[in-house]
């Protein structure tokens, strides 16, 4: 069963002058167990409203969705018993002090395991009677990890979670997300506006634009499709005549990116690599912007 | 986080790792190798990634699995790996070097001369 | 699984501040007045009980105004051994009930402020997406708020109003006994502190029904209020009394709503307790309506 399937989604937002904002427009998204989707965007292109849709945390004008086999409007108590959200900036409450959110979570939560959460947080600088108004921004996050992989969820859900996290914070998020993941039966979901640093990381990637699902693949899809040339100014046409979907001027000369075409066809013009996620992004969507 | 070349699927340069680990004697045949997990979190690179480099290397006979405790230097694997390492350098490494030295007019007599010095390869004047 | 003690744990941490330091800065100021007041002979607040006498009258109760005259006159702990068991026990009802009021009114103030604030200001600093992220129904967040403002804190304050009550007796009798003065054991009997603890109990149940209205509603503003709960809550039924005055030429709405605001907000003075007046109000408006 897939931990995720989405169809159509579908969502306005009432503005005050331009009219209606649409933030989702008939988007898809499917995430099954053992991947690690990351769904990529601009600021704006629905990523957070997809992300909230799935955890029922907000209505939808349209669209087909399952999350755990259920309907996360309506069973969002179940949903949540098996789903852990890290949301981009610290939402853990302020006025609460370490011990009691441990307590609180224990209390509401069947499936937290205490023990395991105190144990995480025994490696970092977070103590039990610290005020999480008082914790840096990095040890919040800390935290909010602890509880969620304590709860060994089956999809994790995580929107921007090393926003603002210095390299040191953020190697050691990634770690214990990784070094935690079940491949059998947890999914993850995440978004980050630092794609580079978790590209490899991915399995599957959804780029989303405008509230729509421009690109949905796994990523070794994305190497067999996507190619991108260097190309020297004499070979320019040459390889212009095969049809590349962007072209950009660099100090490496003239690269292109090219959908469906051999590696055997671009080797002869020129070096012939991966393109990025970034790159692909921009050459996918760069006029649209 | 690593930085890995975009000409070569990650799970490839991995391997290569892996092999040149075996070659120079950091990975000591019967050692285990790290966990998938492991390598995974250190390398910020998806576990799938790590498992199908690891297979690939089983496949290839330089690493046994050994039940329940992960995966081990194969007996035989250091002689294994050097043989297919010095046929990918014929056939892959050494032809871009050729051409190199030939782009940039090196006197590739001296070059090789610099090699029975000790190894030390000086600029050529 | 039970989730209901982690709700109610999480809402006392949350106000601890209002709902537990605020009623017992309130006794540590009773005891320190109360200190002052016995220190003076206590002639001042023994006098202002038997002033109010008047409400009781009004209310129907069988002692006469002559009665009241002479209680007037006696004024001052001194006075205590020469009052008949009667004229003690009504003093002392009294007593208790004013000393209630601090209580009630603090906690009726800050219940205001807390549940005007309590989901705005989760949506405000996003921790709304925490505790949305956790495997608890919205109906028993919002529930879990209303029942501890309304049922489960008023026992703080329950308990620090009997402290103060006992706190205030030792002090009498203290002063009784330095003094070599008898009445001392009659105050004790004559306290009616037992009763009166279960009348606050009661009291408190009631009220809770009663003003529930009032702090749904506040619940309700906090939810949906873009900004300033407190005043969008204030100013909607302001707005519809205002119209229905305007449109219609009633007050039929500011009759049925001021009730239940100014008893919440100030228990009657002349009450045993101060959570007692709203039996009297209940019954008052079933009158009323047959």
């Amino acid at each position: 069963m897939s931990l995720i399937d989405a169809r159509g989604l579908r969502k306005h937002y009432r503005g005050m002058r331009a009219g209606d904002v649409c933030a989702l427009d008939g988007f898809d998204l499917t995430l099954e167990p053992g991947r690690i989707l990351g769904l990529i965007g601009p600021n704006g292109s629905g990523k957070t409203t997809a992300l909230k849709a799935f955890l029922g945390l907000t209505h939808l004008d349209g669209g087909d969705m399952r999350v755990l086999g259920l309907d996360p409007r309506r069973q969002r108590k179940a949903l949540m018993t098996r789903t852990g959200y890290i949301a981009d900036v610290g939402t853990l409450p302020r006025w609460m002090r370490v011990h009691q959110l441990l307590d609180y979570v224990a209390g509401v939560h069947p499936g937290f395991r205490r023990e395991r959460a105190q144990a995480a947080l025994s490696h970092t600088d977070v103590r039990p009677d610290s005020r999480i108004q008082g914790l840096s921004r990095g040890m919040t996050v800390q935290l909010h990890l602890a509880l969620v992989l304590a709860v060994q969820a089956d999809l994790l859900v995580l929107d921007e979670p090393t926003l603002g996290l210095d390299i040191l914070y953020r190697q050691q998020f990634y770690d214990r997300l990784l070094s935690e993941f079940d491949g059998e039966r947890q999914g993850i979901l995440i978004t980050t506006h630092e794609v580079r640093e978790i590209e490899h990381l991915l399995t599957d990637v959804v780029f989303i634009h405008h509230g729509r699902a421009v690109l949905q693949a796994p990523m070794d899809d994305l190497a067999a499709r996507f190619l991108r040339l260097g190309v020297g100014p004499g070979e320019a046409a040459a390889a212009r005549a095969l049809g590349p979907i962007s072209e950009r001027h660099s100090l490496n000369g003239i690269e292109m990116v090219f959908d469906g075409r051999a590696r055997s066809e671009l080797e002869p013009l020129g070096p012939v690599a991966t393109p990025t996620l970034p790159e692909l992004f921009v050459a996918l969507l760069g006029e649209n912007r | 986080m690593t930085d890995w070349k975009d000409n070569e699927p990650i799970y490839l340069q991995l391997r290569q790792r892996v092999i040149d680990q075996i070659i120079s004697g950091g990975l000591a045949e019967g050692a285990l190798i790290p966990s998938i997990r492991q390598v995974a979190a250190q390398h910020r690179i998806n576990p799938l990634t790590v498992s199908r480099a690891y297979q690939l290397l089983s496949d290839e006979g330089l690493l046994d699995k050994q039940r329940g405790q992960g995966m081990s230097v194969a007996a035989g694997a250091r002689a294994r790996a050097r043989q297919t390492e010095r046929q990918r350098f014929l056939s892959v490494e050494w032809p871009e070097i050729a051409r190199r030295i030939r782009s940039l007019n090196i006197d590739a007599r001296a070059l090789i001369a610099t090699l029975d010095d000790g190894g030390a390869p000086n600029e050529p004047h | 699984m039970n989730v209901w003690p982690a709700l109610l744990r999480r809402e006392f941490q949350e106000h601890k501040a209002g709902f537990f330091w605020t009623p017992l800065a309130i006794l540590a100021l009773v005891a320190v007045l109360g200190l002052f007041a016995v220190a003076r002979g206590g002639t001042g607040d023994v006098s202002v009980f038997l002033r109010t006498e008047t409400t009781v009258i009004e209310n129907g109760q069988t002692r006469s105004s002559v009665e009241q005259r002479e209680a007037d006159s006696l004024i001052g702990l001194v006075d205590i051994a020469r009052m008949s068991d009667a004229q003690l026990r009504h003093a002392l009802a009294r007593g208790r009930g004013l000393l209630s009021q601090p209580f009630v009114l603090a906690h009726f103030v800050i219940a205001l402020f807390v549940l005007g604030g309590a989901l705005y200001d989760e949506r405000r600093d996003r921790s709304v997406l925490f505790f949305k992220s956790m495997p608890v129904g919205d109906a028993e967040t919002v529930l879990s708020k209303l029942l501890f403002v309304v049922w489960v804190a008023p026992v703080i304050s329950v308990a620090a109003i009997i402290a103060a009550q006992l706190l205030l007796l030792c002090y009498a009798s203290i002063y009784l006994l330095l003094a070599g003065l008898a009445g001392a054991g009659q105050l004790w009997v004559q306290s009616g502190i037992g009763s009166g603890a279960l009348e606050l109990m009661v009291g408190l149940l009631v009220q809770g029904l009663w003003t529930l209205p009032l702090y749904a509603w506040l619940l309700l503003v906090s939810a949906a209020a873009p900004r300033l709960a407190l005043v969008w809550a204030a100013l909607i039924p302001l707005a519809l009394v205002l119209s229905e005055r305007i449109v219609a030429g009633t007050s039929w709405l500011k009759d049925w709503l001021s009730p239940h605001m100014t008893l919440a907000a100030l228990p009657h003075p002349g009450q045993p307790s101060g959570m007692h007046p709203v039996p009297r109000w209940v019954s008052a408006s079933s009158w009323r309506c047959s």
